[in-house]
């Protein structure tokens, strides 16, 4: 077997950029880009992209994302987005050198089965969130957004575990490191969209939500990477991850810096899993911690759970929530009636604005950990020098196509107003594209991972860490600091 | 299983044996200079710009 190998992981790539993993996952990145771009000039080239939604009738599962395509139906849809990503990717592996045909028979195999696994994450009685069942005409439901992912890596993981054979056979096709940078670089454009429409925003709300997310995340990486390496034991590797994840940023955060640093991929992604579960149990208890004790406080809760509900899905969700909790608390403690959606803003600014810095934070830890090669114990504790050409050698490219997306999307923008809207479209249909990606990443981990072995090895550590942090001062803090910058801040009274 | 499937399986959990590894405590070093120096900036950054904001949005 020669595709998947560990020099792979921890050394840096061949470097031309037609050969490497990095350069390929930009050359990926920008193409999906630039065809979500398409909608500027009217020109729907990604409405075809399968869309995973919410689900308890199955044939809703899956939809092409644009009403010009319904015709295809969630199988043709389903089959085309396998053809587009399958055509894109034995191209890049083509150029890696890969055996084209093991890939394309292993990639067959997985797509399918990541295809199954999101429908079934998405599974209204596991996804719906608790503002969205009354849509399904459901009482309860267990709020596991993300849950797709898991089941992906669930899946790799008893194909590793009981089908030897069948993982063999896949892992040409299992490419995490690569899956995850091209995801990564397709971020760059939704958040860059994000980031130009929130500044049409309430300009209090944005200075503030900026400030209270610099803020905490000055403070939170590092005593949650302190706390990780020198308490738990944890590798330079691992605790950088983690402390991304673990701090404010959630299942993104934890991938960028791992991809960033260099790290092996099971990294990210045992972190994602663990963070994931994390999110439920925050999105079922927060908004309603939030309703009871900050109703007089809404913008402060709203800051607060952006802060503190470490997914976008799930901080949006709870956001959600606790603008309906808090607003119905309000009329009938005080009798004020404030206008819906501010809190809700309050938490998607925290969000958004986290997202951006995680680039910027991921670049500083890419730049150190290029320098001081800390992910191997002989050369961290030694004392050498590098070179620039070293540097730039072991410097992960995709976050270079991570920022030109994120720039030129903003900066397009910020110029021209008037194609706000069609980018932002593009950039939700290239983002179908980035979660079928991340999923592909997912389940090629559960591919390489023996998780007896990593149970036994510490995987409760994880746990523990994200439970001292986020118990001992993520959440007190979170709230501290959303306290500082919006208390006394009270959304419009209708 | 003939040869050239009995070689990929071994190298194949060779790399998974690799890839586990990485959470054994023997791997663990001491935080390295480095490392307390990105620390110490980033809170001290954090606890400067606490206070400045606390002096923005509070004091004036």
């Amino acid at each position: 077997m020669t595709t998947y190998n560990q020099a792979q992981l921890r050394q840096p790539s061949s470097q031309g950029f037609l050969k490497s993993e990095d350069w390929w996952a930009v050359w990926l990145g920008f193409f999906i880009s630039l065809l979500g771009a398409g909608k500027i000039w009217n020109l729907d080239i990604l409405g075809w992209v399968s869309k995973y939604g919410t689900w308890l009738d199955l044939n809703t599962a899956i939809q092409a994302n644009s009403q010009a395509f319904a015709a295809l139906g969630g199988i043709g849809s389903a089959i085309a987005t396998y053809v587009f990503v399958l055509a894109i990717t034995t191209t890049g592996a083509y150029f890696m050198g890969t055996r084209i045909r093991k890939f394309v028979a292993g990639f067959t195999v997985i797509y399918w089965l990541t295809v199954l696994t999101n429908v079934l994450g998405n599974y209204a009685y596991l996804a719906a969130t608790p503002s969205n069942r009354g849509s399904f005409g459901i009482s309860w439901s267990m709020s596991l957004g993300e849950l797709g992912f898991v089941f992906a890596l669930i899946a790799g993981l008893v194909i590793s575990n009981f089908f030897p054979k069948l993982a063999v056979f896949l892992s040409e096709a299992a490419k995490p490191e690569w899956y995850i940078k091209t995801g990564i670089v397709i971020l760059g454009m939704n958040i860059g969209i994000q980031t130009i429409s929130a500044l049409s925003l309430a300009s209090t709300v944005i200075v503030r939500g900026i400030c209270a997310v610099v803020e905490a995340y000055l403070i939170y990486w590092p005593i949650v990477y302190f706390i990780a390496r020198k308490f738990f034991k944890f590798t330079p590797e691992w605790a950088a991850p983690m402390a991304s994840g673990i701090s404010i940023c959630g299942v993104a955060a934890a991938i960028a810096t791992g991809s960033a640093i260099r790290s092996r991929t099971i990294i990210p992604t045992i972190l994602a899993s663990v963070i994931i579960v994390f999110v439920a149990f925050e999105l079922l208890v927060l908004p309603f911690a939030a309703s009871t004790f900050l109703t007089s406080e809404p913008m402060v809760a709203g800051s607060w759970l952006g802060l503190v509900v470490k997914s976008d899905g799930g901080a949006v969700a709870s956001g959600a929530v606790a603008d309906t909790l808090i607003r119905n608390n309000a009329l009938t403690q005080f009798g004020i009636n404030y206008q819906e959606g501010w809190i809700l803003m309050a938490t998607t600014t925290a969000k958004l604005f986290i997202d951006v810095f995680i680039g910027i934070w991921a670049f500083i830890l890419a730049v150190v950990w290029s320098i001081y090669h800390l992910n191997d114990k002989n050369a961290a504790t030694g004392s050498y020098s590098v070179s620039k050409k070293e540097i730039w050698q072991r410097f992960p490219k995709f976050i270079i196509g991570f920022v030109i997306t994120f720039l030129v999307v903003f900066l397009a923008g910020a110029y021209e107003p008037q194609i706000l809207k069609a980018v932002k479209a593009g950039a939700g249909q290239a983002n179908l594209l980035r979660s079928v990606f991340f999923g592909l990443c997912f389940f090629s981990i559960g591919l390489i991972t023996n998780v007896r072995k990593l149970w036994h090895a510490g995987l409760g550590r994880v746990v523990g860490v994200y439970v001292v942090a986020l118990f001992g001062f993520i959440i007190w803090i979170g709230l501290f600091i959303s306290w500082l910058f919006y208390h006394g801040i009270v959304p419009p009274v209708i | 299983m003939d040869h050239s499937t009995v070689n990929a399986s071994s190298v194949y959990y060779e790399e998974i044996q690799h890839e586990n590894s990485v959470l054994e405590e023997n791997q663990w070093f001491d935080l390295q200079p480095i490392e307390k120096k990105l620390c110490a900036y980033s809170l001290g950054l954090g606890i400067l710009f606490l206070f400045v904001c606390i002096v923005l949005f509070e004091v004036i």
